[in-house]
């Protein structure tokens, strides 16, 4: 059997959102019966049906998935890489670092990280530096001052 | 009259000074955001959407509708000149665009699809004003069963509109559905899938959803671009010379496409755009394959012909006027962007129904006008002033550009909740929509679901228990009427697409 084709993308995102819908089904139907004793329906009702159905569409994409990758072993898009892994890392850094030392530290350090990683090389850091000090004024000057925006 | 002399108040709030400017500004925004490959006048609007709720109502919708507008025309500039759609709402325009680029003639393809998109604007607008009063009426006759049979139309609609990917489109819908559901019951005073945190008990606001879904995910999605990549795009723009008196179509070219071909592309327009979820993309596709199918000269369809491109621009903006229908006669947005319009419009307390196109009209109004102006002179306007510049905007720093942007969208999820939960929110749907995009899930039916699923919930369980949990009040008229157009839209589209008509 061959493994990869249930780790490729195609079965393993529709695998996560299944995964993650058989723990929303169960926490739904721990929130008691679908209808109360009025009659009326309760508020894990939907969430029950839907739950339901999604994961029926998730299998079935599964499916799909691994039909598709048994013709063919092309992605359909580029493999995440490093660049894109510090880039999610960046934005919850951001979050981290707000609350810790405000938004304009914050701003400034998220931004200059975003610009030196989201580029292809590491190059024109002091460049970067100073453009990331201006992008962050701009943006603190919108939010708090013309739009009165309070940060912490 | 009174209808009238609403819409004609809306125009006296356009044209005070302060507003006037900000629809401009929207227009600018807008014009840059679908100039530049990869953004899109969605991305515009929901960076924008926690700068408006420091601002007025009149301001606040008039710069949307401006970014409106200019996003749907603005696409087809790098469609024509570098065949690089702007916006997918363009991607039939370059078809032919590009050609008479190649022969020289790139400004009057510019400067037609530039007519055509405000002449298909205003009678996009028109037709909305005209067709309001019949919407009203049957707005008023759609019971609570009726309106969530509308829901489950538009659900359907949506996902047969997305083709083979139908599944995907279901799976987001019910994600967002999902998302949707977690904070405070709908009908009772419980919470649900709070795992007892506070935080969540807020529930996952709709901005943190939009903003992680369309501009987080973008500027993630856009980091897949090497340099290298960009400026093979870029190089393209260098040798690009346009002049502005090239731009004004000749007496010719209008007799060569026909005021018939105006007209009927704008109707299809119209009228796609009140479907819900169908957009400008499929509008000009369909006005583009009718055009092509009524045209003297189908041949020159694909090879440079100004009819190919004043069928989609027509079409594409007449969107704007059709999608304004459902969303607010019933809360059922048409398109991506109508989905976060209506966002903007319940900020400001505003709740789609009959009345808001009667009684409340002048509440809507200024909208209505703010397109019109954008159509009819920002966009003829604007030409003449920045066109031969337009392209230069491809050129510009995007390592710059795309960081600013993550700032402002992670920003823009503070700004509009005052939660750090919500950027953590924020940040994690823009990180999944990333990797689900990447397999073709389209982000439009995960905000439609996060927006319509509170409402079909509500409509649905509401339904239920009038009728004592008895299925049959589905079958009453004004439900059954969306019962069927759903299995007749199934029917018509999955033939559509065999024919190879209703592709994305």
């Amino acid at each position: 059997m061959d493994i990869q084709r249930f780790l490729h993308k195609r079965v393993m995102i529709p695998f996560v959102c299944m995964i993650f819908l058989l723990g929303y089904l169960g926490v739904g139907l721990s929130m008691g019966p679908l209808f109360l004793e009025s009659g009326l329906s309760n508020e894990n009702f939907i969430p029950v049906i839907i739950a339901v159905i999604g994961i029926a569409l998730c299998i079935s994409i599964m499916i799909d998935g691994l039909k598709e990758t048994a013709e063919t072993e092309k992605s359909s898009g580029k493999a995440v890489g490093l660049k894109q892994i510090i880039l999610f890392a960046d934005f919850f850094l951001f979050i981290g670092l707000y609350k810790l030392i405000g938004f304009v530290g914050a701003a400034f350090i998220f931004t200059f990280l975003f610009m030196l990683f989201f580029d292809d090389k590491i190059t024109a850091v002091v460049k970067k530096l100073v453009i990331a000090a201006v992008i962050t004024g701009l943006i603190y000057v919108l939010y708090a001052v013309v739009f009165g925006v309070r940060f912490n | 009259m009174d209808t009238l002399l609403q819409i004609m108040s809306g125009f006296g709030v356009v044209f005070q000074p302060l507003n006037f400017l900000v629809t401009l500004l929207g227009f600018v925004i807008g014009l840059f955001f679908a100039i530049i490959p990869g953004l899109t006048a969605t991305v515009a609007i929901v960076l924008l959407m926690p700068m408006t709720y420091s601002m007025t109502m009149n301001m606040g919708l008039c710069m949307v509708m401006g970014i409106y507008m200019a996003g749907m025309y603005a696409g087809s500039v790098t469609a024509i000149t570098i065949n690089i759609p702007g916006a997918p709402s363009s991607s039939m325009t370059g078809k032919d665009g590009y050609p008479l680029m190649q022969r020289g003639l790139g400004a009057k393809a510019i400067g037609q699809s530039a007519f055509a998109s405000a002449l298909g604007g205003a009678v996009g607008i028109l037709l909305l004003i005209l067709v309001s009063p019949i919407a009203v009426k049957a707005a008023l006759l759609v019971k609570t069963p009726g309106k969530a049979s509308l829901v489950l139309f538009a659900f359907v609609t949506i996902c047969a509109l997305e083709g083979k990917g139908w599944k995907k489109a279901m799976l987001f819908i019910i994600l967002g559905m999902v998302f949707s559901t977690v904070g405070m019951g709908l009908l009772n005073p419980t919470s649900r899938f709070t795992f007892g945190t506070v935080s969540l008990m807020e529930g996952i606001d709709f901005i943190s959803v939009v903003i992680g879904a369309f501009a987080i995910s973008e500027v993630l999605m856009q980091s897949d671009l090497s340099n290298k990549e960009y400026q093979e795009v870029s190089a393209a723009v260098k040798d690009i010379k346009i002049k502005r008196r090239d731009f004004i179509p000749t007496k010719e070219d209008f007799k060569e496409i026909g005021l018939v071909a105006y007209l009927k592309s704008s109707f299809i327009g119209f009228f796609i755009g009140a479907l819900p979820g169908a957009g400008g993309a499929l509008a000009s596709f369909v006005s583009y394959a009718e055009g092509k199918r009524g045209s003297k000269h189908p041949e020159k369809y694909g090879n440079g012909s100004l009819q190919g491109i004043a069928c989609a621009e027509s079409a594409n903006n007449s969107v704007c006027g059709g999608a304004m229908v459902p969303m607010l006669a019933f809360g059922i947005p048409g398109d991506g962007v109508t989905a976060v319009v209506l966002g903007v419009l319940m900020v400001y307390g505003i709740v789609p129904g009959p009345d808001i196109m009667t009684r409340q009209l002048s509440l809507v109004s200024p909208m209505y006008a703010a397109l019109m102006v954008s159509a009819v002179l920002m966009i003829p306007i604007s030409l003449m002033l920045f066109g031969p510049y337009y392209i230069k905007l491809v050129r510009i720093n995007r390592v710059v550009l795309y960081s600013a942007i993550a700032l402002i969208a992670i920003t823009g999820a503070y700004a509009a909740t005052s939660s750090v939960f919500q950027m953590v929110a924020s940040a994690g749907v823009g990180v999944i929509m990333y990797f689900m995009r990447k397999e073709k899930y389209p982000a439009v039916t995960l905000i439609l679901g996060a927006m319509l699923g509170p409402l079909f919930e509500a409509y649905f369980r509401r339904s239920l228990s009038i009728s004592g949990n008895n299925l049959a009040i589905f079958l009453q008229p004004d439900s059954l009427t969306f019962l069927i157009l759903t299995v007749v839209f199934v029917l018509f589209l999955g033939n559509a697409q065999k024919k190879g008509v209703a592709t994305k």
